[in-house]
């Protein structure tokens, strides 16, 4: 009697084993799906900020914004004469 | 009449059957029996054949046809100035490749679209198929825009395909294009730092297995095989603004002056830290088109030239650091020239007896050589190889050259005369930019240094600190009223500084006698020393050739807006 019942309860749980492996198997798949949707993300992401980098690098070269400076804003760098050194 | 017990019921019908005289078809029942055996074997023996005999063929099969391992491309590191900004960057791209077989299949209006998108003729087009048809993989644009191929891909045109690629992108341009130097289609750096650097720089591409469909579109990610690791960025020393400003008045120079090449390089005293290093001829790095090596050489580090005058203040300096001379120790120049056999050593007039600091402020050939011939050769040969001459400086950068410094046994008289004022040696601008960092920093040679490291290395006392401000004492009498550095002065801050006039070395031996390097490298502020800059001007073709004419205005007009954006107060 025993030895049925513990035969039986091995077989339930080999049974259930099984289904745990079905569905940790599932779940291993949707986090994978996850993770690859996030990191596609984090990449797209990653490349659009280096685009901007690169963009911001562009707009902010030293010719560009000495031309600028110079002929939209009439700036100019200040001379000797028109600098005053403030002694600490 | 319910049955009493299930043996009632079981009896029951057969003792029905019993009395209707009962057929059994024993054969028939066993034959039936082993067709079904049979049959039930058979397909026993099939899945096993299946399922064990041929299971590595089939699943290999299976998964060829649904499973595809595709690459993650890692992209390239950026290379970052000292305060961040991008100097060199890879962003994505894609590359259109065809299937040329398939793209046939597609009718012509269809490819004359495509061919649009892409910027070509259809012409070109088929041509770039021709003779190629027999290949499964052909690129047709590389490096487009992302947006660009995903308009592309939208016409969904059979054989048409797209592969993610990085293209570097150097914003700077031109201005840093020599340190940088740049990668090749596949990003690999072929020249500069980007050569340099590229075990660092390079990523780790992965590669993950997915599940495709019938038409290869990606279905389900399935695994990571290995994961993709983008290269590291990298921050270099050099200073975006101040190569700019580099750049700029090297550019006008050579220009004014027609000269065949120049170099600057702005260097850290107490670092090493190369801030500013910047060439002519210079080319875009951007554009695929000219990439000429001559344009790219960076000729600060793989030139060398015969520095002349300006190797002046450290036979000064060796004076000093022998004990036989001190700053008003007098130097007897009179005639104003030394005879070896058949060379002669001159001056360009009799200057009679001076001291050290004359001899340099009017760069005294006579003068030097005395002082050079006074003292033992080994002496000389230790003090100069100490200096840095004749050896690489340890900056990593690709190609840099030793120059020459040969050994104290070989030398005669004149040749020591001769390296006194920098002749008989060769040295790159960077090695003579670091001698001078030496004078600017106590007497400690400070190693090149292009990577920003936190860590300070350490710098080797080649001579007395002492000394090393006796010499800097002098070298502000050159870039004084009536010094030969007179045009590097900049209001406000005092200056040390040397000019060097150099004929260059003829093809046949001996020298051309009207072509020149302009030679000046000077430090700021004197009495305590910052930042050094040399500059060479190859060949100024417009008259003016001194040094003190050609090569110090330039760093006059670097250096003053450079104080200002660095903050280093104005000292009188």
């Amino acid at each position: 009697m025993l030895l049925k019942l513990s035969i039986f309860l091995l077989l339930l749980l080999i049974f259930l084993s099984a289904l745990g492996l079905i569905y940790t198997r599932h779940q291993n798949h949707l986090t994978f799906m996850q993770i690859q949707t996030l990191s596609q993300q984090h990449d797209e992401l990653n490349e659009q900020w280096r685009q901007l980098r690169l963009e911001h690098s562009t707009l902010t070269q030293q010719p560009r914004i000495e031309q600028l400076t110079k002929q939209k804003l009439n700036m100019h760098i200040p001379q000797a004469h028109e600098t005053m050194i403030i002694q600490p | 009449m319910s049955p009493r017990n299930p043996s009632m019921r079981a009896r029951k019908p057969k003792a029905r059957i019993n009395s209707q005289t009962p057929i059994l078809f024993w054969p028939r029942r066993q034959w039936m029996l082993l067709i079904f055996s049979i049959i039930i074997s058979i397909l026993m023996w099939r899945a096993i054949d299946l399922q064990v005999m041929h299971k590595q063929f089939l699943q290999d099969q299976g998964e060829a046809r649904h499973l595809r391992t595709i690459t993650l491309s890692a992209h390239r590191g950026m290379l970052l100035d000292r305060h961040g900004e991008p100097l060199a960057i890879s962003t994505p791209v894609d590359s259109i490749w065809v299937n040329p077989t398939q793209l046939l299949q597609n009718t012509q209006p269809q490819l004359s679209k495509l061919a649009q998108q892409l910027d070509m003729t259809f012409k070109q087009l088929t041509h770039s198929l021709k003779g190629r048809m027999q290949r499964d993989f052909i690129y047709i644009k590389r490096h487009i825009a992302p947006q660009q191929a995903q308009k592309v891909l939208a016409f969904k045109l059979k054989g048409v395909f797209s592969q993610r690629e990085y293209r570097r992108y150097y914003p700077a341009g031109e201005i840093a294009a020599h340190v940088l130097g740049f990668t090749d289609i596949e990003d690999k750096g072929q020249e500069g730092l980007e050569l340099a650097l590229d075990t660092k720089l390079t990523g780790i591409s992965g590669s993950k297995q997915v599940l495709q469909g019938k038409g290869g579109q990606i279905i389900a990610d399935i695994r990571s095989l290995s994961l993709a690791y983008p290269g590291q960025d990298i921050q270099l020393t050099l200073d975006r603004r101040l190569q700019y400003i580099a750049y700029r008045e090297l550019k006008a120079a050579a220009q004014q002056h027609r000269a065949d090449s120049a170099s600057a390089v702005i260097l850290n005293v107490q670092t090493g830290e190369v801030l500013a290093m910047v060439n002519q001829p210079a080319q875009n790095p951007n554009d695929w088109a000219h990439r000429d090596g001559g344009l790219y050489r960076n000729r600060a580090v793989t030139d060398v030239f015969e520095a002349g005058s300006a190797i002046k203040p450290f036979t000064a300096a060796m004076g000093l650091e022998s004990g036989k001379y001190t700053p008003k120790t007098l130097v007897q120049t009179s005639p104003g020239v030394i005879q070896f056999g058949e060379y002669k050593v001159r001056d360009t007039r009799n200057y009679g007896k001076i001291n050290l600091a004359t001899i340099l402020k009017k760069s005294s050939n006579v003068g030097a050589s005395k002082i050079a011939l006074s003292l033992p050769k080994k002496q000389m040969w230790q003090f100069f190889s100490n200096l840095g001459f004749g050896a690489l400086s340890e900056s990593g950068f690709p190609g840099e050259v030793k120059g020459k410094l040969s050994h104290f046994r070989y030398w005669q008289p004149v040749e020591q005369a001769s390296l006194s004022f920098g002749y008989s040696m060769n040295v790159t601008l960077l090695q003579l930019a670091r001698a001078y960092a030496a004078l600017g920093n106590q007497g400690r040679l400070p190693s090149i240094n292009f990577v920003l490291d936190k860590q300070i290395k350490q710098s080797v006392s080649i001579m007395k600190p002492k000394t090393a401000k006796q010499v800097l004492k002098m070298l502000e009498a050159v870039v004084s009223e009536g010094g030969t550095g007179e045009k590097a002065q900049i209001a406000g801050f005092r200056i040390a500084g040397k000019t060097g006039t150099v004929r260059k070395p003829a093809e046949n031996g001996g020298y051309e006698t009207h072509a020149y390097f302009s030679v000046f490298v000077g430090l700021v502020p004197a009495h305590k020393p910052q930042l050094v800059m040399a500059v060479l001007i190859n060949n100024p073709n417009m008259g003016d050739y001194y040094g003190g004419d050609v090569a110090a205005p330039v760093f006059a007009k670097v250096m003053k807006p450079v104080l200002r954006l660095l903050n280093v107060a104005p000292e009188m």
